[in-house]
């Protein structure tokens, strides 16, 4: 079976939609814009878990959402539908690099309370602070690109 | 009842990124690409992504907003509330952001894109995901108690 191969903006548009559509159906929980966040959602998973098996009674303050969850299960099924699923193998001394790297972002991503997809979601809602996120996201891409090109 | 809302809301998210894990194999949308294309090759195909993203959620919450008011709250954030008043929020805002263009760049793609590629059988992204994981739970055990008292004005 041939997939659909969509195009960038179209599937932006696309996410942005489903995400406000979302957005209804969850309801406003405790944070404005909260229907996706790579980190804020696992941070909540987590954060039930241990909470469930330490202290019940905490545990039901919380909602737990298994988006990210549903992200590597969606894009599991549109590579095994499209055929494109290959495992591609670890890279002996790239391990550590990718572990520090992981446990960084996710450092950063809690300081700034948001991922690169919510702080756009943030910008179409209307929150100018974040405005000062996205240039700041945008020079570190920059900074990079310069030190890595040298 | 409470246990009915659970499964709810559970479900609910699951769907969104199992919606959102097509969309993100299908397109190869990453937010990082985007930028770092626009910079390297002013290649802007990646970049209207981005566009169409905002553009997107403008459309969409406005509509909905006359539909479920009460979901989104205070929905134009510049109108309802007062914004730059808090500095150390912006200076969090910055300092976390800038932090995460640094770390995306050196990745070669943003935590979405990662999940993705964890989901299509990169076996080097789910050892990135397995730091993500670590990193969250070291943040909430050790590190947020800590930045709450350095950034409190």
């Amino acid at each position: 079976m041939k997939f659909i191969r969509i195009k960038t903006f179209y599937a932006g548009i696309l996410v942005g939609l489903i995400f406000a559509l979302a957005q209804a159906f969850l309801g406003y929980s405790w944070k404005n814009v909260y229907a996706y966040c790579t980190v804020g959602h696992s941070r909540d998973l987590i954060l039930w878990l241990t909470l469930k098996f330490s202290e019940p009674e905490m545990a039901e303050h919380l909602i737990p959402l298994l988006s990210t969850i549903g992200v590597i299960f969606g894009a599991f099924i549109a590579s095994k539908l499209s055929k494109e699923f290959h495992i591609i193998k670890l890279e002996k001394n790239n391990v550590i690099t990718m572990f520090i790297l992981g446990f960084s972002a996710a450092i950063f991503g809690l300081i700034a309370t948001f991922c690169p997809i919510r702080l756009f979601m943030l910008l179409s809602y209307g929150d100018i602070e974040v405005l000062l996120g996205f240039l700041g996201y945008a020079l570190g891409i920059f900074l990079t690109i310069k030190i890595m090109r040298r | 009842m409470q246990y009915l809302s659970l499964t709810y809301f559970l479900a609910i998210s699951f769907t969104i990124g199992v919606v959102f894990g097509l969309i993100g194999h299908s397109s190869r949308f990453c937010t990082m690409a985007g930028i770092r294309n626009l910079f390297l090759f002013k290649n802007k195909e990646m970049f209207l992504g981005i566009i169409g993203m905002i553009v997107g959620g403008i459309i969409g919450f406005t509509i909905l907003n006359f539909i479920v008011p009460t979901a989104f709250f205070d929905f134009p954030i510049f109108l309802k509330t007062k914004v730059f008043i808090k500095a150390s929020k912006l200076l969090l805002i910055v300092i976390g952001c800038i932090g995460l263009g640094i770390i995306s760049t050196y990745a070669d793609a943003c935590p979405f894109r990662m999940h993705v590629k964890a989901g299509s059988g990169n076996l080097n992204s789910i050892i990135y995901l397995l730091g993500f994981y670590f990193g969250l739970v070291y943040f909430i055990l050790f590190l947020q108690d800590l930045i709450m008292s350095v950034f409190f004005f």
